[in-house]
């Protein structure tokens, strides 16, 4: 293809559309589809987040009517004839709490809208590779978590078998009360597992053929590269979740016996289809897509932390080789982690040691990353706008939870922390505190460019404050519950006397948890209210030197009105060749001396 | 452990104080309690050596976050320095994690091989446990030592186990995954139905209530031998506790659930107390008490009620014990019907 068929806007892959709906709902834009990727996990977000409230209610004042709500919605959902949490209720929470915000808050909200929004602009592109199928994955996305959240209205509620679904509970007949539900709640993970690997696919391709002229593998910005290895896993891993979810979708509904062994007896009842099945089965190919899946949460923060942490250090990342390496070796070391999760499930012990080895060097790439963040800050100058603040705090937090994950590794010591809040206060960093901390840099982050406006500084502020400070009172005490033993997924640990005496603790974590969840409403609003009434945005708010920044406000449909060609970099902050500027647009040819000249 | 012991001494130097602190709270404990076994203590030791490690990196790299934000805020005046990155420093970064965290696993390898991987000696007591929902069912072998016989003693939620002996748990479950978790004894496993597994350790301790103070116990067997301890004459009751823990609590109605356990005399039950194994007419200083057996798996809408206990009794009181326990016909068929019926190889493990 010569330069000028290229380059020019007229031969766009797809033409710009008029109409309402090719425009805002069938659209084929990438900035678009990420827009919509982002106001529904947004969405999701909240009522993920208003799950985890009454599920915290729950545990703090056990069998206490939930107030205003458990009124207003007695014997429905997952209340009782008195307004409180019933037993199956609280399980249906709590599963739904996990699914919801791994599979339609977290992954559509890091790669599907920021993954989206920023590829095609960070490679210099029109569009993604396959438009439609970018279309597509969001038309799968979407009606699944629809999908997801109608179970709550089926008979006997939504599936209540814990976001892992073991088996036999989430599988042999009368072993937990929702039928419907579950199988519901299958086929969405399944869908937007399927919208997962076409996202995937899609990503891999754009970034492989598209890349504008110059953008050389080793000048992509790290959230570009964290989005390529990300996508690696989900084309990888996101099969065997399909599988594991067919596989007890078979054994639901039609009579087949995977994961049934002989034998097996609920209640009174003997179980029919049983017989020749294995419940470790599925922990071994659940946990093979999950253990990934862990590392599809926190690879694309990364990506983001990199970047933004550069860009307001006024400094290029410390060691941008061996952040690629390490993402790198995350990836190949994250698939053959996954046993992990299960030694005190039954696995064999020798597998067990191997497993724990794979494990602890797993913390060698991450460690890697910390400390080429630490010297990403040293020697800047360091700006402590908003998104330096979230992005700060995402390097904080993700390193409480990757140091709290040693305990958990070290297999010996996991047999007493495992299944134990130990747990839920390590993922929580993670996927919390590291990767919800990189969403809201990201967001005030590339807000400017993705709505033309700028949100509130001081809100941004405000809302930091607040959520660093209660995201630690909420989640740091479960520590401490998980050294006393306190199991996971308990709706009330009063009757058992060893944890009688954690009851304040709970009640202390839930009020921080309550504030947590009303600070977030300061994002919302700031988030709503900047969209359209923010103050209008500069081109280049933050003065960073990535390509995204070197297009008008707002950007225009076919991104580039001539492709860029690249010639350098994407952390080019503080360049001598800068002068008397302190970065350099990644597409300024040499010697063309400051940005902005 | 003793390969710890030197790093430990001196990390111990710089922390404990503060872990004491946060161990001696007047609130709730939220440390690890106390363990029972040879075995819990060295998971404890490994524990706590993890945990030097992890609040002295901790400290370090939260250390220089803080310290370069500070340092190196934007000033009027100030440029940042234009570099790249040292593959030299990379290397270093990159190998002491590396030399630390090798050190972790060669412990970790050590320790998981001696739990998990040595089999316990001849002379163990051996107990089938059967996960149900939501109650832990146990087998014991009688006098023939051999599972499946007419002479098995069964009981369902309450167990018991002889001190100072190794106990061996073959746990499978008859319906869905149960968790079997020790607390105290740092045993924890899943109980998978179709697969029989194994667990073992030994308690060289006694639980008992100090009738005095109103708190649980954990007496040596010379200590238990040497003080009057009632066996029945008293019941077990809890009520709201008129104390708060902290200013963050709700009003009594919603502290309904923060319990207050103590023993008093049961006035319809006949008062026993031992000393040394043979009945005395005297004031019990103890009651014998029991520790927590967990489901740490979830398994239904009741799994949190999924709670039994286990006694662990000096050796003839153990033996005492196993006769008392009655037959009972359907409790005899869980175990018939399902287990010795379909996975007759469990009775053959032993």
């Amino acid at each position: 293809m010569s330069q000028e068929t290229v380059d020019s806007v007229a031969d766009y892959i797809h033409p710009e559309a008029t109409d309402f709906f090719h425009k805002y709902v069938w659209s084929y834009d990438h900035k678009i589809i990420a827009k919509q990727y982002m106001w529904t996990s947004f969405l999701f977000l909240i009522l993920g987040g208003t799950l985890a409230m009454l599920l915290r209610w729950q545990i703090a004042y056990p069998n206490q009517p939930v107030p205003v709500i458990g009124g207003l919605l007695k014997s429905a959902f997952f209340f009782d004839a008195n307004g409180a949490i019933s037993p199956d209720g609280y399980l249906q929470l709590g599963t739904m709490h996990g699914l919801v915000m791994v599979f339609f808050v977290i992954i559509p909200l890091i790669v599907g809208a920021f993954g989206n929004y920023l590829i095609p602009l960070h490679i210099g592109a029109r569009d993604v590779a396959f438009p439609v199928l970018n279309a597509l994955s969001y038309w799968l996305y979407l009606p699944a978590g629809v999908l997801m959240f109608t179970s709550f209205f089926v008979d006997k509620g939504a599936a209540a078998a814990g976001w892992t679904a073991y088996p036999p509970l989430s599988d042999a007949a009368g072993a937990s009360t929702p039928v419907w539900g579950m199988n519901l709640v299958l086929m969405a993970v399944f869908l937007a597992g399927f919208s997962s690997i076409l996202g995937g696919i899609n990503f891999l391709v754009t970034i492989v053929k598209l890349r504008a002229p110059g953008m050389t593998w080793s000048r992509l910005p790290l959230v570009t590269w964290a989005q390529f290895i990300t996508a690696v896993f989900q084309v990888l891993a996101t099969p065997m979740l399909a599988a594991a979810g067919a596989m007890l979708l078979f054994d639901r509904l039609a009579g087949s016996s995977f994961f049934l062994p002989r034998g097996l007896v609920v209640g009174q009842n003997a179980i029919a289809n049983t017989g020749g099945g294995y419940p470790l089965l599925w922990q071994h190919i659940f946990w093979f897509y999950a253990h990934p899946a862990v590392y599809i949460l926190i690879l694309p923060s990364m990506g983001f932390a990199s970047d933004i942490l550069a860009a307001f250090s006024r400094k290029p990342v410390f060691g941008y080789r061996a952040m690629i390496i390490s993402m790198a070796s995350i990836m190949g070391l994250g698939f053959i982690v996954w046993g992990h999760h299960m030694f005190v499930s039954g696995l064999n012990p020798v597998m067990g040691m191997a497993f724990m080895v794979s494990t602890v060097f797993i913390a060698l790439p991450s460690g890697v990353k910390v400390f080429n963040w630490l010297g990403t800050l040293w020697g800047g100058s360091i700006r402590l706008q908003p998104p330096m603040l979230y992005a700060i705090s995402f390097v904080s937090m993700f390193i409480v939870g990757g140091l709290s994950g040693i305990f958990m590794a070290a297999s010996p010591v996991d047999i007493y922390i495992h299944d134990t809040y130990y747990i839920i206060a390590h993922f929580h960093y993670v996927v919390f505190g590291a990767t919800l901390f990189s969403v809201f840099a990201a967001t005030t982050y590339w807000f400017p460019k993705m709505f033309g406006r700028m949100m509130n500084a001081r809100l941004s502020y405000l809302h930091w404050a607040l959520t660093f400070l209660f995201f630690n009172l909420a989640f740091f005490p479960m520590h401490f519950l998980g050294e006393a033993g306190h199991m996971r997924r308990l709706m009330t640990s009063t009757g058992y006397e060893f944890l009688n005496p954690l009851a304040p603790w709970n009640e202390f974590i839930t009020l921080a948890a309550f504030a947590l969840g009303a600070s977030q409403l300061l994002f919302m609003f700031n988030f709503i209210h900047s969209v359209f009434f923010g103050a209008p945005a500069p081109d280049n708010p933050w003065e960073a030197s990535t390509l995204e920044w070197t297009i008008p406000n707002p950007v225009p449909h076919y991104n580039f009105k001539h492709l860029p060609t690249v010639y350098r970099g994407p952390h080019e902050y503080s360049s001598p060749e800068a002068e008397p500027a302190d970065w350099l647009p990644q597409n300024a040819p040499p010697g063309h001396g400051g940005a902005g000249h | 452990m003793k390969r710890f012991k030197t790093l430990n001494l001196l990390l111990a130097c710089l922390l404990q104080p503060a872990l004491a602190l946060a161990a001696d709270t007047k609130g709730p404990s939220i440390w690890l309690p106390e363990t029972v076994s040879a075995r819990g203590r060295d998971i404890d030791a490994l524990y706590m050596h993890i945990l030097y490690v992890v609040i002295a990196i901790f400290v370090i790299t939260q250390g220089l976050l803080l310290y370069s934000v500070i340092a190196f805020r934007a000033k009027p005046g100030r440029k940042a320095s234009f570099f790249h990155g040292s593959s030299g420093v990379e290397l270093v970064l990159a190998a002491v994690p590396a030399i630390i965290l090798l050190y972790i696993t060669v412990s970790s390898v050590q320790l998981w091989s001696l739990v998990r991987l040595h089999g316990p000696g001849k002379d163990a007591v051996h107990i089938q446990v059967m996960g149900e929902q939501f109650s832990w069912n146990f087998r014991y072998p009688g006098a023939d030592n051999v599972f499946g016989t007419p002479d098995d003693v069964m009981v369902a939620g309450e167990a018991a186990v002889p001190v100072g002996r190794e106990v061996v748990f073959h746990i499978s479950s008859k319906d869905v995954i149960h968790s079997f978790f020790l607390p105290e004894a740092r045993v924890k496993q899943d109980t998978l139905p179709g697969l029989l597994g194994r667990v073992w350790s030994e308690w060289d301790v006694i639980p008992v209530w100090n009738l005095a103070t109103q708190k649980r116990e954990l007496l040596t067997l010379d200590e238990y031998e040497a003080a009057p301890v009632a066996v029945s004459g008293y019941k077990f009751a809890s009520e709201p506790n008129p104390v708060k823990a902290g200013w963050y609590q709700a009003s009594d109605s919603a502290r309904i659930n923060y319990l207050r356990y103590h023993y008093d005399r049961d006035p319809d039950a006949k008062l026993v107390v031992l000393r040394g194994g043979k009945p005395v007419d005297e004031k019990p200083a103890y009651v014998q008490h029991y520790f927590e057996i967990a489901c740490a798996q979830l398994c239904g809408n009741l799994h949190f009620g999924m709670r039994g206990t286990l006694r662990v009794l000096p050796p003839d009181e153990y033996e005492a014990w196993l006769k008392a326990q009655q037959h009972d016909d359907f409790l005899a068929s869980k175990w018939t019907g399902i287990w010795d019926e379909f996975h007759p190889e469990y009775n053959k493990a032993l």
